[in-house]
């Protein structure tokens, strides 16, 4: 449950579990989606795969990301979101550059 | 390998297990039959689910899930063997039993739809079809955590002659508005 906490913490892996909930898309599509570095989105992708909240396939060169979450993690993602709650201030976002 | 039959025996063993807890615990012919007929809604809802749009899953999941069961029904029994135990002894008033068999129902059917919205759509499902199929995942997993809550909050809450009925028309609205889901899966296109 740590990881999930930890996975929802920050805005744009929130904001990544948003869009796959609308639909499954690729590493790129969703890169493009936010004004940060690719390695930096791997780091996010990479922390909500370890939560258990999204699932990836890979068909040749591309990466499908899909949504995983229980109701129960959709509901802390619903609440986070309503109340706008930055709980990242003491966890910083992961940045593989530095 | 066609796993579908696996599951079917999976919630079949579900319903045995929670069926035979149900009768252990309430000694009274007119009672206990109330116990599997709730115990049923679940793996109903499932099966609907299954037949409506047919997923496979990996293998090795189907058997986690058949050992979860298997588990949990274990767990089931040993309760209400404990709890049939305790109301023989007199420690625990009579409507005990039921009341908790009620409540662990309930709880079986928000850890179910809880984990519904989690399971993986098959890779050989059209794309399409497979957002539709998330998107009533989520929805169905969603009536059903709240169907569960309503049904241990009827056991607590209520008498025992009110709980009963409660639990018997929630669980059936649950079943209908899930078969609804599934059936619109079968109807709708997704336009993302």
């Amino acid at each position: 449950m740590n990881t999930v906490f930890k996975a929802l913490s920050d805005p744009t892996r929130r904001r990544v579990l948003e869009l796959l909930r609308e639909r499954p898309m690729t590493a790129g599509e969703l890169a493009d989606e936010f004004d940060v570095s690719k390695p930096t989105m791997s780091a996010h992708f990479a922390v909500l795969k370890d939560a258990d909240l999204i699932s990836a396939s890979k068909e040749g060169r591309t990466i499908t990301y899909s949504i995983k979450m229980s109701v129960l993690e959709d509901a802390m993602l619903g609440f986070t979101k309503a109340l706008n709650l930055n709980l990242n201030r003491t966890a910083p976002t992961p940045n593989p550059e530095h | 390998m066609n796993i579908f039959a696996p599951r079917t025996c999976a919630y079949a063993l579900m319903v045995l297990n929670t069926a035979l807890a149900g009768a252990v615990l309430t000694i009274e012919p007119s009672k206990w039959i109330v116990i599997p007929i709730g115990a049923l809604l679940l793996p109903c809802c499932y099966l609907v689910i299954r037949l409506a749009y047919r997923h496979t899953d990996c293998a090795s999941a189907c058997m986690t899930e058949i050992y979860e069961h298997l588990a949990m029904g274990a767990f089931m029994i040993t309760s209400a063997l404990a709890i049939t135990l305790t109301n023989v002894t007199g420690i625990t008033p009579g409507d005990m039993g039921p009341r908790v068999t009620g409540a662990m129902l309930g709880m079986l059917i928000v850890f179910f739809g809880n984990r519904l919205p989690k399971q993986s759509v098959s890779k050989s499902c059209p794309t399409d079809r497979a957002i539709v199929a998330q998107r009533i995942h989520r929805r169905a997993g969603y009536v059903m955590v709240f169907a569960g809550i309503l049904m241990v909050a009827s056991w607590i809450v209520f008498p025992q002659d009110i709980a009963e009925p409660v639990f018997l028309v929630v669980g059936i609205l649950m079943t209908l508005v899930v078969l609804a889901l599934s059936l619109e899966l079968r109807t709708t296109r997704s336009h993302a």
